[in-house]
């Protein structure tokens, strides 16, 4: 992984850990392209909540907008989920190696 | 893709050797330095933070530690940490790494879980990376060709 690429990847993190903003990626995930009414359903925050929410994400590269007649909706941008599962995909493969050396360590004959 | 495991990484292997032979491997000094390429020392005690300094290449003379959390012989051993390159950075939450060792036909099998990546300032370790820039080149390169080709 680059560094440029760790960079990218610090503001996806940040936009993530945050319970609510999770939800709606999920909920967009299993949803396709929902509007905010759509999206603040069973919600226990506010449309206002929402919005905020979702600028954050966007603002992460998480999510798009785009509009559906005369209403917006909001969909994933599947590129940047990619990023964040490479990003842990280099912080996998330091504990395969880890763990090889481990198997080598515990198989020799003592 | 499940959005939720970008909070956990679950790692591992079956090895040919007996749960006490690997709980050595995993709970003490001499043992853990060699495979975890570490230099560390003392004796390992739940509760105990311990003092490392790395010795992986790329990362040589960083120091580290951890503190232990759980010693249950020979079925769990877990710690908290901050993981790569977040060591100084005093915002960022710990992780915390849990083996179990499960008795399997002809060995054992060694899972590796470390949770809790959500509290982790990503920031901080994307700016410990720009710092280390000669130290970590050879990393990068490293980590760059495995990601080609396993992309």
């Amino acid at each position: 992984m680059l560094s440029s690429e760790v960079r990218t990847a610090a503001p996806v993190f940040a936009a993530l850990g945050d319970e609510t903003r999770l939800r709606l990626v999920l909920k967009l995930c299993s949803g396709g392209r929902l509007s905010i009414t759509q999206l603040s359903e069973r919600q226990p925050i506010t449309r206002q909540a929402v919005t905020k929410h979702l600028h954050v994400l966007s603002e992460a590269g998480l999510v798009t907008a785009s509009r559906q007649g005369r209403e917006q909706v909001w969909e994933v941008a599947p590129g940047k989920m990619k990023q964040v599962r490479r990003w842990l995909k280099a912080i996998e493969r330091e504990w395969d190696e880890r763990l090889d050396r481990l198997k080598a360590i515990v198989e020799k004959p003592e | 893709m499940s959005i939720l495991d970008t909070n956990s990484i679950e790692r591992s292997i079956t090895v040919k050797a007996a749960r006490e032979r690997v709980w050595r491997a995993l709970t003490t000094a001499e043992e853990f330095s060699a495979w975890f390429q570490v230099t560390v020392e003392g004796e390992f005690a739940p509760g105990k933070r311990m003092d490392m300094i790395a010795k992986v290449p790329g990362w040589e003379g960083v120091k580290f530690w951890f503190e232990i959390m759980e010693m249950t012989p020979p079925e769990r051993f877990s710690y908290r940490w901050l993981p790569g390159a977040v060591i100084d950075d005093k915002d960022s939450k710990t992780t915390l790494v849990t083996f179990t060792l499960i008795e399997v036909t002809g060995g054992t099998r060694v899972t590796v879980l470390e949770t809790g990546f959500e509290g982790v300032s990503i920031e901080k370790r994307a700016k410990a990376f720009q710092e280390n820039t000669d130290g970590w080149r050879d990393q990068m390169a490293n980590l760059e060709r495995y990601l080609g080709e396993h992309a």
